[in-house]
């Protein structure tokens, strides 16, 4: 057991070290944007495992929370706002979305609740479209000031990468403890059963809004730093396309698990550029690497792993 | 003696001469000898997703241009190496996209005519200090401070200022309805419409929208029809355009129906009945298929013959680019500053249907074609130029 529990933390070091180092080999471009990029995506979807992954939630709305937090972080910085205020803002903003969102429409299950948040996505989509005076409408927002703390902020993409690092550590941190809380065992409960959980003196609905609004804050924070290191948004970054593939990313990588979130997003950000050698065909190699994911490892990537492990101790 | 001076001075004036235009002879091999072989070229534009069917007109457009410059032997001997990547229909992937490319350090970069997507790659694209050049269709586009992008493709304000001024002038309409798409091209385009007729002193009856995925017009075309409106004007992708006006045609809704090129694409125009196509008028980029030069009609033929799709004003614009970029580096070099300092002082050169000539903000295209269908053949009524050119 404690040589087990030894490796794993040696593996960890290891891919702490490889991960920090990655700049080192990679010039400040196409490959740090890129990794910048699926760091962000891994931290939304590290939300969205909250409500769907956890707690059995079908949630179509999560781009429209990260949009959320990015416009609101863009408007506020570029009318003067110091951006040490808009993190906590972009929390504000996408807690009182969920709660308005969540409220009345968590009692409601399955495709249901699906619908509702593909309809949140919609509505959210066409605000910031038609509300041109405010949120630059389908043209979006540029030259938004970058993250700066009492005047220090990163410059540059490696800057950003450690900066988005170190986010994502801290995400990966918090979604470990609420997984191993009494909130996230009523999630996994609720999950399972809705009706046995209950019978448990789980409050299911206390529970599917909690994973929602926390699922909400991560991407809020997401789109924060997504507007203040990409400088430039507009809607369809945040499309009801970038909630579903924020979906495939969490199944690809495996639902329920905080590795599967990281995976799946980065598999998912990565895999369309490797594959653009390809020219127009990337997109059908890109979907049926998703079909043999989902066929082969319904668990997702992550289980992989596992998989042939019992596989391999089955054979024995 | 002094013959001999003169001989021996007009010796010397005889070889300063030879050496200076010797020179000058070297000094212009030079700067076209002094690009790298091959000339690395870069286009970032959408190839797949729902903008796909605009996007491949940018590519079909420059790498037309490019095989027919190499096949004649490149540009002072040194072929043109285009590199396209897929921007796809989202910003980040147009970032992505631009990444790869300005990675390849290229000496200019062709961008589509999406705007949200220019809008995305100008700073990186400023940054790395290449010549940037696009068909974004958004106003907005030349008016970011950058020093190295241009624009070879009419913009929204050229359209929404000419398509009422001619409906109300010309038309003698003047309580038109809007309908646009309500997406960068055509919401920017509906406020500048709607700029333009209250200075005409018209007021529209009805401004509408749908969303670019949008089936279904009846209800916006009905408040149009409900609310008295005289003429329509239309502003959309070739693909919704064609769904709205075999719509009011199901609703026998007949209005002088004004929008942009969309209206007289081939694509609209193959997907529409003689009745419903004619009497459309259309103001836009100039369209090969309504010249009455052969070769034109030939070039648009061969481009059509290769890539199963007919050539469009975009098409048009990004094939002169290439040349005139072929021509400019004839003169200049492989030199990016001179490439863009040549690119702001361009003045008449003629592409394949206009002349272009740069203004202060990088815009170098002023001149519109005024289309009108004859059944589903879009004949020229004449050009339109911005006014100032």
């Amino acid at each position: 057991m404690k040589t087990s529990r030894l490796k794993t933390r040696i593996a960890l070091a290891l891919f702490a070290i490889a991960v920090l180092t990655i700049p080192l080999a990679a010039r400040d471009g196409y490959i740090i944007q890129l990794l910048n990029i699926a760091m962000l995506n891994a931290i939304v979807v590290l939300g969205l495992n909250f409500a769907t992954g956890w707690t059995g939630q079908i949630n179509f709305g999560q781009a429209a929370f990260y949009g959320l937090g990015a416009y609101t972080t863009a408007i506020a910085t570029k009318a003067g706002l110091p951006w040490i205020s808009t993190p906590f803002l972009a929390v504000a903003v996408v807690v009182a979305a969920s709660l308005v969102l969540g409220l009345p429409t968590l009692r409601l299950r399955t495709y249901y609740l699906a619908m509702t948040t593909i309809g949140f996505g919609e509505i959210v989509r066409l605000i910031i479209v038609h509300w041109e005076p405010v949120t630059g409408g389908t043209s979006g927002l540029r030259a938004i000031p970058g993250i700066s703390l009492f005047g220090f902020g990163p410059q540059g993409q490696i800057q950003h990468y450690y900066v988005l690092i170190a986010v994502l550590a801290v995400a990966v941190l918090v979604a470990v403890r609420i997984r191993h809380s009494a909130l996230g065992r009523a999630m996994i409960a609720t999950k399972d059963s809705e009706i046995a959980a209950e019978q448990s003196g789980v409050d299911t609905t206390r529970t599917k809004l909690l994973a929602f609004i926390i699922g909400a804050i991560y991407a809020g924070l997401a789109g924060c730093l997504y507007a203040s290191s990409i400088r430039f948004i507009s809607p369809d970054s945040f499309s009801g396309i970038q909630a579903v593939l924020l979906m495939t990313m969490l199944i690809v990588g495996g639902m329920g698990s905080i590795a599967g979130c990281i995976i799946g997003a980065a598999a998912l950000t990565l895999l369309p550029e490797a594959l653009r050698f390809l020219g127009q065909w990337y997109l059908v190699l890109y979907g049926l690497g998703v079909i043999v994911v989902i066929v082969l490892a319904p668990g997702g990537l992550a289980s992989i792993a596992s998989t042939i492990r019992l596989r391999l101790a089955g054979a024995r | 003696m002094q013959m001999l001076q003169n001989s021996f001075k007009s010796a010397i004036v005889g070889a300063a001469v030879i050496c200076l235009s010797a020179g000058v002879a070297r000094e212009s091999k030079a700067d076209a000898a002094s690009c790298a072989s091959p000339i690395p070229l870069g286009l970032t534009t959408a190839l797949t997703g729902n903008l796909a069917l605009l996007g491949t007109q940018a590519r079909n457009g420059v790498e037309f241009a490019v095989d027919e410059i190499n096949a004649n032997g490149g540009i002072a001997g040194k072929k043109l190496a285009l590199t396209t990547e897929d921007t796809g229909a989202s910003s980040t992937d147009a970032l992505n996209a631009m990444n790869r490319i300005l990675e390849g350090k290229p000496l200019i970069i062709f961008g589509s005519m999406i705007s949200p997507h220019i809008f995305a790659q100008t700073v990186g694209v400023t940054k790395s200090e290449t010549p940037f050049l696009v068909g974004a269709t958004n106003a907005k586009v030349t008016a970011q401070g950058s020093k190295w992008l241009f624009r070879t493709h009419v913009h929204d304000g050229q359209l929404a200022d000419l398509i009422p001024e001619y409906l109300v002038k010309s038309l003698g309409k003047t309580k038109p309805g809007i309908m646009a798409v309500a997406d960068d091209y055509g919401l920017g385009a509906s406020k500048g419409i709607q700029a333009a007729l209250a200075k005409l002193n018209a007021t529209p009856a009805a401004v509408t929208s749908y969303a670019p995925s949008d089936k279904d017009m009846s209800a916006q075309l009905l408040e149009i029809k409900d609310k008295g409106a005289d003429s329509l004007i239309l502003f959309g992708r070739p693909a919704d355009v064609t769904l709205v006006i075999k719509q009011m045609n199901d609703l026998g809704i007949k209005l002088t129906t004004i929008g942009n090129a969309s209206m007289v694409a081939q694509t609209t125009l193959n997907n529409l009945s003689a009745a419903e196509a004619d009497g459309g008028y259309a103001i836009g980029g100039m369209i090969p298929q309504t010249s009455t030069d052969t070769k034109i009609l030939d070039w648009a033929k061969r481009v059509q013959e290769k890539y199963k799709v007919p050539a469009d004003n975009f098409t048009v614009s990004y094939y002169d680019t290439v040349y005139m970029l072929k021509s400019i580096i004839e003169k200049v070099g492989c030199d990016k500053p001179a490439i863009r300092d040549a690119l702001a002082a361009t003045k008449d050169w003629k592409g394949m249907l206009i002349y272009y000539q740069a203004d202060a903000r990088g815009d170098l295209a002023h001149t519109l074609g005024i289309y009108r269908n004859k059944g589903k053949t879009p004949e020229l009524a004449g050009p339109i130029k911005e006014s100032g050119f």
